[in-house]
């Protein structure tokens, strides 16, 4: 039974077809990127498996169980967890309180403190803790989007574009946090990237979208010389 | 602790002010203040905590008075009843019309809430058979005696609504520690990624109207039954958008911030005896420099000038 399986997924705003027909599906745990020109419907598809967007036909199932149109709150106790493109954290929450929000971990906040700041050490934002998240720079921001994804072990993960607007130095943190996180506990993360060298780096597979649907998917190497792929971005 | 031993402290400075002054006037206005303090209290939740600006938020203090009003003038229901069943009513009412305005979102919100008040309204307002419509409802009755203690004189009327404005108080105390309260932050600052964290936005939305609902709606009984009768222009447009001014001069998200603005809005200038017009010009002078100068209202210029002094102490 796959961790995600997508199916057929369309989605229409006004004349364009963001998700025509999109299928694939997430067999065992691993680290995925999911990559694509502008417009290839990335986003669209995140947005319809967090639920905030309904499609208009398709299925999506969470390991067997059709989760299609769930409420996003739904499909957070089930375990998907996500980032934003434009980078969300609660700006007037601490960096550890950003942390430690969920609903489904306020009954053992005080045991999670301590794995809290673990986290937070493992991407140097421990000094941190107790300062607001406003007060981070734009890339401290998006490691702190990511890392408040583990606390509550979810399932899915789902970053969109994680690396955008991340300074190299950061962005060595951020890969190498990525990867321990998955060696801790591996299940499955499907990264939408434009770096091309951080995904090719990152993932173990790469999945290929355009234009509202599957193009190809396979290893770094053998998308990264597949004609048709090539094709696609240079349009 | 240390807030709680103030909390204690005010509130006792508060119930001895009747002994130390002899001045009815001054008695009538600490009410007025109490009275306009309540409900603000209940939209403080909303608008200060959860980001929700009502634009309706006075005509569930109607429903919870015309509510209590019928039961005790036609129903022969007594009084303290009458103040529970108001105040749930409101509530009640606060729930389902809410849970109709938060399917939209930021100005639309206030629209839709805006013209569920005015309905409202109009309900007060025309419904002659129930509400006794524009002439008012009068011969509401004041509290029932609790034992010796009757609610006639003015020092007792005061006692009473001071205490439901220390219960007010406490209620949006006991929100704001609370896992309730911290979600309804987290919706105010981000609602799109506390539901990707797992939040029901839309019950705990709903949830907060309701309960700021039923706080005007015990504010509502309380001011029909001090001016022993129920007028459609105590729960009108003008003064659910007075009730947005309270709290955000006072401090939306502060939990003082209601009280302070209900003492500078109605308190201060009635004991000046300022003209109502004026009224509304300085309010609205106060309101620009605040916005722009300080943004968290009198409560949160408070608090920030007691840390800094704090930290120079220290």
């Amino acid at each position: 039974m796959s961790v995600l399986s997508v199916r057929a997924l369309k989605k229409r705003f006004g004349g364009v077809a963001a998700l025509a027909g999109c299928s694939f599906d997430i067999a065992a745990p691993g680290i995925y990127g999911l990559i694509g020109p502008n417009g290839a419907g990335k986003t669209t598809l995140f947005d319809v498996v967090t639920g905030i967007i309904e499609p208009d036909s398709g299925q999506v199932e969470l390991s067997g169980r059709n989760i299609t149109k769930w409420a996003p709150h739904r499909l957070a106790a089930l375990g998907i967890a996500r980032t934003f493109q434009e980078c969300r954290v609660f700006p007037e929450f601490s960096c550890l309180d950003n942390l430690l929000f969920a609903p489904r971990l306020s009954h053992r906040e005080k045991q999670m403190e301590a794995q809290a700041l673990r986290l937070l050490r493992m991407v140097n934002l421990e000094r941190y803790a107790e300062e607001p998240a406003a007060t981070l720079s734009f890339g401290q921001r998006r490691l702190l989007e990511i890392v408040a994804m583990f606390l509550s072990e979810p399932a899915l993960l789902l970053f969109d574009e994680p690396a955008a607007g991340v300074n190299p130095a950061l962005l060595e943190v951020l890969a190498a946090f990525i990867r321990r996180m998955y060696e801790e506990r591996p299940c499955a993360f499907l990264v939408v990237e434009h770096n091309m060298e951080f995904i090719m780096r990152l993932a173990a597979e790469i999945i290929v979208m355009h234009q509202g649907s599957v193009l190809e998917r396979g290893a770094p190497q053998a998308i990264s010389s597949s004609a048709r792929v090539i094709e696609a971005y240079l349009g | 602790m240390k807030s709680l031993i103030g909390f204690v402290a005010v509130a006792a400075l508060l119930y001895a002010v009747p002994s130390a002054v002899r001045e009815p006037y001054l008695l009538h206005v600490l009410v007025l203040t109490c009275l306009y303090a309540i409900p603000a209290m209940g939209l403080n939740l909303m608008l200060g905590y959860t980001g929700l600006v009502s634009l309706g938020h006075m005509a569930f203090a109607g429903i919870g008075a015309y509510t209590a009003a019928v039961l005790m003038v036609d129903a022969k229901l007594g009084f303290w009843s009458a103040l529970v069943l108001g105040t749930l009513a409101a509530g009640a009412a606060g729930g389902a019309i809410g849970a109709v305005c938060l399917r939209f979102r930021s100005h639309y919100f206030m629209i839709v809430t805006l013209a569920f008040g005015l309905m409202l309204y109009s309900v007060m307002n025309n419904w002659d058979e129930v509400t006794r419509g524009a002439a008012g409802f009068a011969g509401v009755p004041r509290p029932a005696p609790l034992g010796a203690f009757g609610f006639g004189p003015l020092a007792n009327f005061y006692h009473l609504a001071l205490s439901a404005a220390l219960f007010a108080f406490a209620v949006q105390w006991w929100v704001v520690r609370s896992n309730f309260g911290r979600v309804l932050v987290a919706l105010r600052q981000d609602e799109r990624l506390a539901q990707a964290k797992g939040v029901n936005a839309m019950l705990y939305k709903t949830a907060v109207f309701a309960l700021g609902s039923a706080l005007a709606g015990l504010g509502g009984v309380l001011h029909v039954s001090f001016l022993r009768v129920a007028a459609p222009a105590t729960f009108n447009l003008a003064e659910s958008i007075n009730s947005v001014l309270v709290v955000i001069v006072g401090g939306a998200g502060t939990l003082a911030g209601p009280a302070l603005g209900a003492a500078l809005f109605v308190g201060l200038p009635e004991y000046l005896r300022v003209a109502a017009e004026w009224r509304l010009v300085l309010f609205g002078a106060a309101l620009v420099l605040i916005t722009l100068f300080a943004p968290q209202g009198l409560g949160g210029l408070i608090a920030g000038g007691w840390r800094r002094l704090a930290r120079t102490r220290a």
